[in-house]
């Protein structure tokens, strides 16, 4: 029996970071699920029980600081990771009070995502 | 933006909590960073090397700089240097750290080796640092006297822009003189609106084939026809700039936000005020257009 995939959703409305983000995250044996705003995030996140989400910030309909709050009220222990090119004091503060595990700015590097996956696949073991 | 990253990345390597990183954010617009930590930034002394001008400070009555002098860890000319630097806000996320003991100076020596190895490493990240003056050329063609007190604004938008076209799209970019706005018409618009203490519209004009050259650039992906992932990499390209602008405003404390990025075709918005900054790229034309509210 093969070992199960890291779950990773990605909530973001533009379709390049959505598709870039999966292409990178399937090399690394990730399963992928996408949202494309904060409202559709909170309910995939339900139905799918990922291992971290993605999240960007200035979405429409929700933002993703509102949808981080919406999982977090519905999993105290959701990992998300916010991923926004406004990366300012305020928004970084934000969104850590707010429960976000970590806050990367756009353009991210492929070594900042890979990390990400290392250090959850490491949390699984222990 | 040392700061924002250096916290960031400290985070990201577990070297602070969330927590103590909230909490020395919270503290670091009011420090002093002492010149040991700047010399260890400057990497002109070692942590252990700091600790040891603290021992003597306890023994001798004189200044750090004076002892590190005397010990042969700093010339008088690097002195000097580092006290012009004291008053920076750079490092004062360092600093803090260093006082609330989270982190040793030895230790504070290793992560600020590090994260300088892996910022280089990662070249394509932007620094936001070496981005913000526009080129000396550019300058001159460029007259926003007419906007007052937000001339600074398009200034640096417009250095800042400058740079990342140079980074993402064409190694020479050509920028014509600017103009009041007046009546633009292109085909396609990307747009986005900078809020907060200052509103500032941002947008660039072009025709299908530069749209789609500047998607291409930016995104890297092969894309034959103006579809949804062309737009949104033409779109995420602006939304990126403007990113890196609310950040370095924010870290001359003025605080703004994004609203959503938008890209239109054959519409123009009416401005009572702002302006035309034509750039020729290789592969086309774009015009800039920006207004402060």
């Amino acid at each position: 029996m093969g070992e199960m995939k890291t779950k990773i959703l990605i909530c973001d409305d533009s379709s390049l970071i959505r598709k870039q983000l999966r292409d990178l995250l399937i090399n690394m044996d990730c399963e992928v699920s996408e949202a494309v705003n904060g409202h559709e995030v909170v309910d995939i996140f339900k139905a799918v029980e990922p291992d971290v989400v993605f999240m960007d910030i200035v979405m429409p309909e929700a933002d993703g600081l509102e949808a981080l709050k919406n999982i977090k009220a519905y999993n105290q222990e959701a990992k998300v990771i916010m991923l926004s090119s406004v990366g300012t004091s305020a928004k970084l503060i934000q969104a850590l009070k707010s429960g976000a595990m970590d806050f990367i700015q756009k353009p991210y590097t492929n070594e900042q995502i890979s990390k990400v996956i290392t250090d959850i696949r490491k949390s699984a073991l222990t | 933006m040392f700061n924002q990253h250096f916290g960031q990345y400290l985070l990201n390597h577990k070297k602070i909590t969330a927590a103590q990183l909230i909490e020395v954010m919270d503290y670091e617009r009011s420090v002093r960073v002492k010149l040991g930590v700047l010399a260890i930034n400057a990497g002109l002394m070692t942590g252990a090397q700091v600790e040891t001008v603290h021992h003597l400070q306890r023994i001798k009555d004189k200044r750090f700089g004076e002892l590190a002098v005397e010990q042969g860890y700093l010339t008088y000319a690097q002195l000097e240097d580092l006290l012009q630097n004291q008053h920076s806000r750079h490092l004062g996320l360092s600093q803090v750290i260093i006082d609330k003991k989270y982190l040793t100076l030895e230790q504070l020596e290793a992560v600020l080796i590090s994260y300088k190895e892996e910022s280089e490493l990662s070249a394509g990240q932007l620094r936001t640092e070496d981005i913000v003056n526009l080129d000396q050329a550019g300058a001159t063609l460029l007259d926003f006297s007419a906007a007052g007190s937000q001339q600074k604004v398009y200034h640096d938008y417009i250095g800042l822009l400058q740079r990342n076209i140079v980074r993402f799209l064409d190694a020479d970019p050509v920028i014509s003189k600017s103009e009041p706005i007046g009546h633009t018409v292109s085909k396609w618009l990307v747009h986005q609106t900078i809020t907060g203490e200052i509103n500032l519209f941002t947008g660039l004009a072009m025709d299908e084939d530069t749209l789609l050259e500047i998607a291409r650039h930016y995104s890297g992906e092969v894309l034959t026809e103006i579809d949804e992932l062309a737009k949104d990499s033409a779109a995420e390209f602006l939304n990126m700039v403007n990113g890196i602008f609310c950040v370095n405003a924010s870290n001359q404390g003025v605080e703004l936000d994004l609203q959503l990025q938008k890209i239109v075709q054959n519409q123009m918005p009416v401005f009572k005020q702002g302006y035309r900054i034509p750039i020729d790229l290789i592969f086309g034309k774009i015009d800039v257009i920006l207004s402060v509210d």
